[in-house]
């Protein structure tokens, strides 16, 4: 009896035991370690905005320290010619180019410069609040606004004098926002602007005006989201005239990028213009499409691992050599990345897009330089392309797009359609391939109304060249044109790469009899490799003899490209106002001794349509 | 008699349990290579436990507590494209060492092991073994591994369009050292 009672003790402790060991739950111990943090620590909200504008307004996002923030707004012209001008699209009737700088988190300086009334403005904004939870509790954030706009438009009559000091608005915002949950963020945002009193025609208009404004933004899907602003302007406080303006809009947000498309009633972009002086009310024939696209740029980097947890125990180790190990001797090694991207400036490079990847691509070539400062040396003006390269396979892409060449060249209206396809890829290893060959062949559709404004611009009478014969018809027919391209390249190490790109271009109407209908030039392009991040380009279109329109020149281009993730951003001076094969290659009016030289840059973003196939 | 052979039973317990090692703050890396882009991040926040008498070795780690140097890597590592944190919130590994014989706890040294089992990523359950070494010093004890996994395994895919910017091995580092439990 005794021994059978120890025997059960024995049996139960070791239960007792067993069960012990198994207390030692490594998930509930992984969640109260992360509990205790939490708890521990102040969790700031983050992204109660996805950026530091909500559409016009500012939301009470700042930059991060060190980081800039690019910013690009279009607004296009009022939606009333229908499709001809693609819903206002051809017309960027507002464009502001600036940049938002985080001095601290907190803190953040900015200014742009808006083609409206050929504006500029600078900003200083300050996070007094910031929403959070955990050890500090705190309800919403607060931001402080302040900035200072200058109009430098002059006035249609030379007669009226305005002195500087009257050019000048001010704008003052405290902007109160909560997240209320990862979906749904609201703001609030009390304005005043203040204009100076003599540009005023009436003494009765008052200088201080006042509104309210309120944001809000709904999530859509992880990357997405829709958001609306809309301000109530005081009634003894507004511009006579002048309409409370709603703007709704829908963002992607991918990494360092935000991309913002948004319809208006208002023009401007900047306080005073958005804000203040909206002409028109938000009904069908007022709404002007518009975009916004930010893209964040680190200028000081983080000066230590601050990111990691402080209880670190030691810096990770890495140990490269166990990396990658090969196990076939001498594999095919297939060069990558001859160049950042598709294109190099204006042409095509041998580069192919990802299978299942939609690569978008905007690109922007300004007035001449040779226009002055007034109009920023051509930024007021933007001729443009928006367009989109999809990989079928990794070697075969499919393209296309819109030009339009504003008030740069009024005459492109043009579609764009293109197939490319890389034959031959560079590889070394135990096939050894010296360079990579991509054929390209792209056809291009004149859109422009019937006029006899069609052509090649004139460099000797003005205008444009005319078939005197059909002034005002244009036979559907003649207005495509084709390209067919061959490119050959060769990586000759990641610092150089070389490109070589013999190229017919076949017009089924030449504008002067004098030259044949199909055009040979040559090109040469190379990519100089400055820093892991950041090339050199160069890009020269030879015409071979007799192949060349009258009154037009080679083209050239000098670009500078920055890559990050998916997105590269090149900045270029070219020659050439247009970006596809007619244009940049035939029809170059510029000529870079006299100065005709265009600023431009294109963006290219990257976004994943077919998810690469899973294994197993 | 009783009450005396209860107590001792319960001491009897506590020394088994002498034999488990713990951590809160173990380290695991992990690490792409590629000629583009080398990806490289790190966890502080690892809980492990290993039994020294049966060689049972345990891990468990919070995926959003891997911190990267851009705050983008992080995001994406995040992402739906990716981990899946807000799915898949942990990762674990649960194996034995198999030769635990060679390892002297009571003496200073440098131990190479292997430990084998079973890796638990986006509830993805694969086999791996792995080298690594016990080191015994002023009876501390720390563990030092690094090995590779495929990360398409786990359907860890990513975007299309970085496929040649991230490498299908991935090198994961585990470091930690452990205090009796």
């Amino acid at each position: 009896m005794f021994k059978k009672r120890i025997l059960l003790i024995v049996i139960s402790s070791l239960l007792a035991l067993h069960n012990f060991a198994q207390d030692v739950n490594l998930d509930s111990l992984l969640d109260a370690e992360m509990d205790k943090k939490t708890k521990s620590e102040t969790q700031l909200t983050e992204a109660t905005f996805k950026t530091g504008r909500l559409i016009n307004s500012h939301t009470v996002e700042t930059a991060q320290k060190g980081v800039l923030d690019f910013k690009l707004s279009h607004r296009f012209s009022a939606t009333d010619d229908g499709l001809y001008d693609m819903l206002g699209l051809d017309n960027a009737i507002s464009i502001r180019v600036g940049g938002d700088y985080g001095l601290t988190n907190r803190l953040t300086i900015g200014g742009g410069r808006s083609s409206y009334e050929k504006e500029y403005d600078a900003f200083l904004k300050y996070r007094l609040l910031w929403q959070s939870s955990g050890k500090t509790n705190m309800p919403v954030s607060l931001t402080l606004v302040s900035s200072a706009m200058l109009r430098t438009l002059k006035p249609v009559n030379d007669s009226i004098k305005i002195s500087t000091v009257d050019k000048f608005s001010y704008a003052f915002q405290a902007l109160l926002a909560r997240k209320f949950n990862s979906n749904f963020s609201m703001q609030l945002m009390p304005t005043m602007v203040i204009n100076n009193p003599s540009i005023l025609k009436d003494n009765s208009v008052p200088s201080k005006l006042l509104s309210i404004g309120i944001g809000a933004r709904l999530k859509l899907s992880k990357r997405t989201g829709l958001i609306a602003e809309y301000y109530y302007q005081l009634p003894d406080y507004k511009l006579p005239g002048s309409y409370n303006p709603l703007s709704i809009g829908y963002e992607i947000e991918t990494g360092g990028h935000v991309f913002q498309f948004n319809i208006s009633n208002s023009t401007g972009i900047t306080e005073r213009t958005a804000i203040t002086e909206t002409k028109n009310p938000f009904n069908l024939d007022n709404l002007h499409l518009g975009f916004n696209i930010s893209r964040v740029f680190t200028i000081k980097k983080p000066k230590d691992y601050s990111r990691f947890n402080s209880n670190a125990q030691a810096a990770p180790v890495y140990d490269t050599t166990q990396v990658a190990v090969v196990k076939e001797k001498n594999p095919i090694q297939y060069t990558q990345a001859t160049f950042t991207t598709t294109r190099l400036i204006n042409g095509h490079t041998v580069e192919t897009t990802q299978r299942g990847v939609l690569d978008l691509k905007v690109t922007h070539r300004f007035g001449k330089l040779n226009t002055g400062f007034y109009n920023v040396f051509g930024l007021d003006q933007a001729s443009m392309r928006i367009g989109a390269d999809y990989g079928i396979t990794n070697r075969l892409t499919i393209g296309g797009g819109r030009s339009a060449g504003g008030l740069v060249n009024p005459s492109l209206k043009e579609y764009d359609g293109f197939i490319k396809y890389k034959i031959i890829q560079q590889s070394s290893g135990k096939k050894n391939v010296p360079f990579t060959v991509t054929a390209l062949s792209s056809v291009m559709y004149n859109s422009l109304r019937e006029t006899k404004d069609i052509g090649v611009k004139d460099p000797v009478n003005g205008g444009y060249y005319t078939d005197s014969s059909q002034t005002v018809k244009i036979n559907n027919s003649d207005r495509f044109h084709f390209a067919y391209e061959l490119l050959l390249a060769r990586k000759f190490g990641d610092a150089f790469s070389l490109q070589l790109m013999p190229t017919m271009v076949h017009y089924n109407i030449v504008p002067n009899g004098s030259v044949p209908n199909d055009l040979f030039t040559i090109g040469a392009g190379v990519r100089i490799r400055l820093t892991p991040r950041s090339n050199l380009n160069l890009e020269y279109y030879y015409q071979l003899p007799g192949h060349k329109l009258p009154g037009t020149y080679n083209s050239f281009a000098v670009g500078y490209e920055l890559e990050t993730g998916g997105h590269v951003f090149q900045f270029q001076l070219t020659n050439s106002y247009g970006t596809t094969e007619r244009t940049f290659l035939h029809e170059t009016s510029g000529s870079w001794g006299d100065g005709d030289i265009h600023f431009g840059f294109n963006i290219a973003r990257v976004f994943t349509i077919v998810k690469p196939k899973s294994v197993q | 008699m009783k009450i005396l052979s209860v107590i001792i039973l319960i001491l009897a317990s506590f020394n088994v349990n002498a034999q488990d090692y713990l951590t809160r703050n173990g380290s695991i890396s992990i690490y792409s290579h590629t000629d583009l882009e080398d990806v490289k991040g790190n966890n502080n926040e690892v809980v492990s436990l290993f039994n020294s008498a049966t060689g049972s070795f345990d891990f468990k780690v919070a995926i959003k507590s891997f911190h990267f140097v851009k705050a983008a890597m992080e995001d994406h590592f995040n992402d739906e494209n990716y981990m899946e944190t807000d799915k898949y919130p942990k990762a674990g590994f649960s194996g034995k060492i198999s030769n635990m014989a060679d390892v002297n706890f009571s003496k200073d040294g440098v131990y190479t092991v292997t430990v084998s089992g079973n890796l638990t990523i986006k509830d993805v359950t694969k086999p791996v073994t792995a080298k690594g070494t016990i080191t015994v010093k002023n009876n501390k004890v720390s563990v030092q591994s690094i090995f590779t996994v495929k990360r398409k395994d786990y359907h860890v895919m990513g975007q299309s369009f970085v496929q040649s910017k991230l490498s299908d091995d991935i090198q994961i580092t585990v470091n930690c050292d452990y205090d009796k439990r």
